[in-house]
């Protein structure tokens, strides 16, 4: 059984303008356009000089238990987006809206004065977030604990680390349960076991809250969301379960190959390629590539290294260990090697490689991001090499 | 905890649309924020002087200083103003009062720039900020005027009974201060010329109230003084603990009521601002 609206997001517009005085200007102009009372709520205004659709007809609906990412490049509009949701800016066209409390991990720790102690800054960042003095007198050992800030809690905030102030905010922000949490790439701070503990405090929230997830990191936004709208330019580009969304944002945001060769300028790498781009679970693949050399090098390998989109490592292969090694003639000379059998889980990934010198340090090429090759066949699991 | 189960609605629609409800709204959201305008209010008084030795010292001086200059100036017979108290005991009222008053100008939008990085991120109502930076200028007045009591001793000066009506004149003067405060929050907190002007208008402005000689009774500079709205607030409240007059106590009234409902409309106005405002202050 469906579980009630919690977010509704009817085609939501919003521009803004890259010129500072002009955009302080039409500020203005907009303030006084709240008195022209004939306006509607779904006609989009044009835009004016210099403005740009900072997001233009969003739409979406999102129930309680539900969770989805934003997904975007750097000012795509998700934070736009995240502002409108929380009511902070006014949609030019479009309408919000939304049921239940809403609760925000962004900016954690607003309202902290760096003077004042942990203890007076609980109470602070509370009412900031809507809590009353005495939800918090109850809750206060119970956020000093989950932020692990026994010792710390009377020393002035101000001495206190970026990490050990986020994971405060984190605290006071998630002691209560709001029906709608945004949340905007806030995760990324804090040591390994916080971090974990945030995860476990966000997943006992999303049987009941509709969760809204900004973040960049493909692996986080699988452990939270399962479904995702991902922007461009303000626009929407799809909106699909999470792993066809995270397929489109990294198809659409891969960095172009970049060719580094050794440090002396004696060699020149003249093209590499990978043979198919579409890869099969389990089957071959094939890198080539040429070489100009001004020297002669002996006993060479080469190590390719497969890549997840969001640049994680996740496999090598190393010439040496199965008995390939080469030689470097001077002059052009092309080389060929086969991986037998890449088992990828489904998704995108990227090949580089280097080239090394017999001592086994000397990168004699050093390849980014030869290729971005698609895996595809096998669905199941969610850790990258299969074996 | 309590749970609310309300519906909220973010459209595009003018909010002037729905008056009823904008009010309503804003009443709703003081009322919500009473704690975290108290706790805002605490942070920066605690605060204030945390990193500091001399503490409240800082408060007293602006006013000190003022009156040393023009009683210097007095002393060494560059100027000379007769006024039917002490000289200094008038300078040094004069002074203290009208620093307060700047104080409760310039308040509502110091308050409201302090919380940018605030609500700008989270939903919160930027009126708290507001509120609590003028409750503190409550309590800076409150200090200022608490000093006075030792120079009256030291001058033998015994105020009259009116003296406890000085708190009503007090709050009538500096309604006007706050409204016109509150009114420059959407302009100035996109222009910084509206700061500006109004720190060097006032500056200008204290020449023309009796603040540091009395009120011109002749000529056109004594009709300015006259004229001028904000010369009965400073009169009527200097007048209330010297020398117990009321010539100016309806005009105060009356000018500081029509500030009391300015204050009101300019919360209005802030509120149907807000969101525009903060689409403009940047992240």
């Amino acid at each position: 059984m469906a579980s009630e609206i919690a977010v509704t997001c009817e085609n939501v517009s919003k521009r803004f303008s890259r010129n500072l005085k002009k955009s302080l200007f039409y500020g203005l102009r907009d303030v006084f356009s709240e008195f022209d009372l004939r306006r509607g709520e779904n006609e989009l205004p044009p835009l004016r000089e210099s403005e740009f659709w900072a997001l233009k007809n969003i739409s979406f609906e999102l129930r309680r238990g539900e969770s989805m990412a934003l997904m975007g490049s750097n000012g795509s509009g998700k934070t736009t987006l995240l502002k409108v949701l929380n009511g902070l800016l006014k949609p030019d066209s479009g309408r919000v809206q939304i049921s239940g409390q809403i609760g925000a991990l962004i900016a954690l720790g607003a309202g902290f004065n760096p003077l004042l102690t942990g203890r007076e800054n609980i109470f602070i960042n509370g009412s900031v977030l809507g809590f009353s003095k005495a939800d918090i007198k109850a809750r206060f050992d119970e956020i000093v604990q989950f932020a692990g800030l026994e010792h710390a809690i009377d020393a002035p905030v101000r001495t206190y680390s970026s990490g050990m102030q986020v994971r405060l905010g984190f605290s006071i922000a998630t002691s209560v349960e709001p029906k709608v949490l945004l949340i905007d790439e806030v995760l990324a701070v804090g040591d390994f076991s916080f971090r974990t503990r945030c995860y476990g405090r966000l997943a006992k929230m999303m049987d009941d809250t509709a969760i809204i997830f900004v973040s960049h990191s493909a692996q986080q936004i699988t452990r939270i969301c399962r479904s995702g709208l991902l922007l461009e330019n303000g626009n929407p580009v799809i909106q699909d379960n999470i792993a066809n969304v995270i397929l489109e944002y990294n198809r659409r945001n891969s960095p172009e190959t970049k060719f580094r060769v050794n440090y002396d300028g004696a060699l020149e790498l003249l093209g590499a390629v990978v043979d198919d781009t579409a890869l099969e679970f389990g089957s071959p693949i094939t890198l080539r590539f040429s070489i100009q050399s001004e020297e002669e090098y002996k006993d060479c390998f080469i190590r390719i290294l497969v890549r997840k989109a969001d640049e994680e490592l996740v496999g090598e292969w190393n010439s040496e260990l199965h008995g390939q090694l080469f030689d470097i003639p001077v002059g052009e000379s092309d080389h060929e090697f086969t991986i037998d059998s890449l088992r990828l889980h489904d998704g995108i990934y990227r090949i580089s490689f280097f080239v090394m010198d017999n001592d086994r340090v000397t990168h004699l090429i050093n390849a980014g991001n030869v290729s971005t090759i698609e895996s595809s066949g096998h669905c199941y699991g969610g850790v990258a090499v299969q074996f | 905890m309590k749970v609310e189960n309300t519906t909220v609605v973010y459209s595009a629609e003018p909010s002037l649309r729905h008056p009823v409800r904008l009010v309503s709204g804003l009443i709703h959201d003081l009322a919500r924020a009473k704690e975290l305008i108290w706790s805002i209010f605490l942070r920066d008084l605690r605060a204030q002087f945390r990193q500091s030795i001399l503490g409240y010292f800082w408060l007293l001086l602006p006013p000190v200083a003022t009156a040393a200059v023009w009683l210097l100036l007095q002393s060494q017979k560059v100027l000379r103003v007769e006024t039917e108290i002490p000289y200094p005991l008038f300078i040094l009222i004069g002074t203290t009062i009208w620093i307060s008053f700047v104080n409760f100008v310039n308040a509502p939008l110091l308050g409201f720039n302090s919380g940018k990085s605030v609500y700008s991120k989270l939903n919160v109502s930027p009126e708290a900020f507001v509120i609590s930076s003028i409750l503190r200028a409550v309590l800076n007045t409150l200090v200022r005027v608490t000093i006075l009591i030792p120079v009256f001793i030291w001058f033998k000066f015994t105020p009259p009974a009116t003296a406890f009506l000085f708190p009503i004149a007090a709050f009538f003067f500096f309604s006007i201060g706050i409204a016109i405060g509150i009114l420059c929050i959407p302009f100035g907190s996109l222009f910084t010329d509206i700061g500006n002007f109004l720190r060097n208008f006032i500056r200008l402005l204290m020449y023309i109230c009796p603040v540091i000689y009395p009120i011109r009774k002749a000529g056109w500079f004594g009709e300015l003084m006259q004229k001028n709205p904000f010369t009965p607030g400073v009169a009527w409240c200097r007048d209330l603990i010297t020398t117990g007059e009321m010539t100016w106590a309806l005009p105060t009234i009356v000018i500081g009521s029509i500030g009391l409902l300015l204050s009101f409309v300019a919360f209005v106005f802030l509120r149907v601002a807000r969101p525009h405002l903060i689409a403009r202050l940047g992240m």
